[in-house]
């Protein structure tokens, strides 16, 4: 009852608003609207019951900001603005091919900033993919103040007065023809104009392959379209995923571990002769690195052993195990450097390799 | 400490082969502290390969055949924590130190410094513990066995693991691969610009021993209380508990590696069913159900 108070409330108010902004916030409420049933139609308390636990569904929604830079030429679509609000269906007959073009095509290659606009936000093929994605930026961009000044603003760089002009901290209107001869072309320029992004978080469970096998639960047919619906939603919105990448790996930390070791065993065994040419010692390079690579091989095995025992086996706290197990692989590795054992690994090292060629 | 069954889900089979590990660092850490001058290379590396089998059999025999005895099995747990990893392990970084400085006569008196703040520490948590259970000290005494009591079932015999378990924390999440990468990149710092790698002692020894303070008044000098508290029931009423989870890790024991060979009662583990599966109506039963609205 209060949502259906709100989406009154946003209809009052949008009344005195452009024509345009009232269009993107009748998207933008039917957006909500089509959340709210989503949300409604499935019982969606993650922590309470099983009743559907194969549905990959979103548990939250993130709000993100995006920036929005570029250069656009001007334009008035006309057409598209008498003709009021984008319907998927098609026009009734008697309108010509070329309304019915205008009306629902996409627009081409080197379409105006409002045009582009118009069709991202209230185009037929994505009413509700980017409208709130776009939102802010068309508020933002079609408020009536701004247009009047860009209006203003096209007006003195077409009688030549002025070539460039800010219209607020975001936008700047200049003129886009340097040469001096013909007519200046007003184009904006856009900065870091932020929108919020809205994009549907997944919880942890929800991608991740259970161990003991897949668990199947039969689904209703309201879930399936909601969830295509949303699932379009994720896929046009810029959904940036979190990237299974170096964060938790194995490969990560081990990499983190060898790798800085071997690029300044790199750097040391890279030199210069007398003429200038880059040559690689790579015996000294193999010496250094069996010194050094080995104490941290240990220092990793160790540190990770002590923190997996002390978690398992004891049936221990994780945060201070893996404190303890972090100082216990350095000092193991201080361990190794200080015995000695690390340079008698070069010097076995070195045995391998045999004499200097 | 009692081992609950979500710990022993996260690690337990993985027991022989971080104890060797373990056991092996352990002791040569030991050592290179104490004894640098007086053992040669080979003595260290066999040594090493004697801690190595003793910590593979006591792994195995702990993961797969010891009976979760609760008392007797986390006191030599704790024990090994606490003498092993604390006292030999960080605590030998300390004579390092001394010989690194020049001052290697004072190996001993750093070594034992350690040890006093390891004691004092570990009795400090106890008293802790003490106090708020009321053993002896606090107000309310003798609500210890009353507190036990609710851990202990005497009918059979078994003490549960939350005994002695700990709030959990937020960190518990906390991946360890990217702190132990990032971390041991810190004596590379030292060889950089310390002076070598072994100047990270420096570093190793002070951190190392307050992390070990905090980690006995915290996390390990409680338990002990409690265990030595559940060690005196025991002897009060003559025969000893066992793990509430037992049935649950023998569960878990029969589907580690080799298990087959190395438990006493193998038997092939049933499957676990985690989520209820809904039953999907056959065709005839859909219709059914619409012929009859």
């Amino acid at each position: 009852m209060i949502r259906t108070f709100v989406i009154l409330l946003e209809q009052i108010m949008s009344s005195s608003c452009s024509p345009l902004q009232a269009e993107a916030n009748c998207q933008a409420s039917r957006l909500q609207q089509a959340i709210w049933q989503h949300q409604s139609a499935l019982p969606l308390s993650s922590r309470s019951d099983g009743r559907f636990p194969g549905l990959c569904r979103a548990e939250s929604w993130d709000l993100s900001y995006q920036t929005l830079d570029g250069d656009f030429a001007l334009d008035e679509p006309l057409a598209r603005k008498l003709v009021g609000s984008a319907h998927a269906n098609a026009p009734s007959g008697g309108i010509g091919y070329w309304m019915k073009e205008y009306l629902l095509g996409s627009p081409g290659a080197d379409a105006g900033f409002r045009e582009q606009m118009m069709a991202a936000t209230v185009g037929p093929g994505n009413t509700l993919g980017n409208v709130n994605s776009l939102r802010m930026a068309g508020n933002a961009a079609v408020g009536q103040n701004v247009s009047n000044a860009i209006q203003a603003g096209t007006r003195r760089i077409l009688s030549g007065e002025a070539s460039a002009i800010r219209i607020n901290e975001h936008m700047t209107l200049y003129n886009a023809n340097k040469s001096g001869k013909g007519l200046p072309r007003p184009r904006l320029r856009i900065t870091g104009l932020r929108m919020q992004v809205v994009s549907p978080a997944f919880g942890e469970n929800a991608l991740r392959v259970s161990r003991n096998g897949s668990m199947s639960a039969p689904m209703r047919k309201i879930a399936i379209e909601q969830t295509r619906k949303i699932g379009s939603l994720a896929a046009s919105s810029h959904w940036s995923g979190k990237p299974a990448s170096l964060n938790n790996t194995f490969k990560g930390g081990a990499a983190l571990t060898f790798l800085p070791s071997a690029g300044i065993d790199l750097y040391n065994s890279i030199n210069r002769d007398m003429q200038g040419n880059i040559h690689w010692d790579h015996r000294r390079f193999l010496i250094d690195s069996a010194k050094s690579q080995s104490g941290n091989a240990l220092g990793f095995g160790v540190g990770l052993g002590v923190e997996a025992a002390l978690v398992a086996f004891v049936g221990f706290a994780a945060a201070p195990a893996i404190i303890v197990g972090l100082i216990a692989g350095i000092a193991v590795q201080a361990a190794w450097g200080y015995s000695g054992m690390s340079d008698k690994t070069g010097s076995i090292a070195e045995q391998a390799l045999g004499t200097h060629p | 400490m009692i081992l609950p069954i979500e710990n022993a889900r996260k690690g337990f089979g993985k027991a022989p082969l971080l104890l060797p590990l373990v056991n092996a660092m352990v002791l040569v850490m030991f050592l290179c502290g104490l004894f640098l001058n007086a053992i040669t290379g080979e003595m260290i590396f066999s040594l090493m390969c004697v801690a190595s089998a003793i910590g593979l059999f006591v792994g195995v025999f702990d993961a797969y055949r010891s009976k979760l005895l609760g008392s007797a099995r986390a006191l030599i747990c704790l024990g090994y924590v606490i003498v092993g990893f604390e006292i030999m392990t960080l605590g030998s970084v300390w004579p390092m130190v001394t010989t690194l400085a020049g001052r290697s006569d004072l190996k001993l008196v750093a070594f034992l410094m350690h040890i006093l703040c390891v004691l004092l520490s570990v009795l400090g948590g106890m008293y802790q513990e003490a106090r708020c259970l009321g053993w002896r000290t606090g107000i309310v005494k003798g609500w210890w066995r009353g507190e036990l009591n609710r851990h202990v079932n005497y009918d059979k015999r078994l003490v549960s693991p939350t005994l002695t378990k700990q709030p959990s924390s937020r960190l518990d999440s906390a991946k360890p691969y990217l702190i132990l990468g990032l971390g041991l990149n810190i004596p590379l710092l030292f060889e950089l610009y310390g002076g070598g790698r072994a100047n990270a002692a420096y570093l190793a020894a002070p951190v190392g021993t307050i992390a070990t303070i905090y980690l006995n008044v915290r996390y390990l000098g409680p338990p002990l209380l409690r265990l030595l508290l559940l060690r005196k029931l025991e002897k009060e009423v003559g025969y000893r508990f066992q793990n509430a989870d037992y049935e649950q890790i023998q569960e878990l024991r029969r589907s580690f590696f080799l298990a087959r060979w190395l438990m006493k009662d193998y038997r092939p583990p049933t499957p676990r069913v985690e989520a209820e599966v809904l039953p999907v109506p056959s065709r005839q039963a859909i219709k059914k159900r619409k012929r009859r609205r």
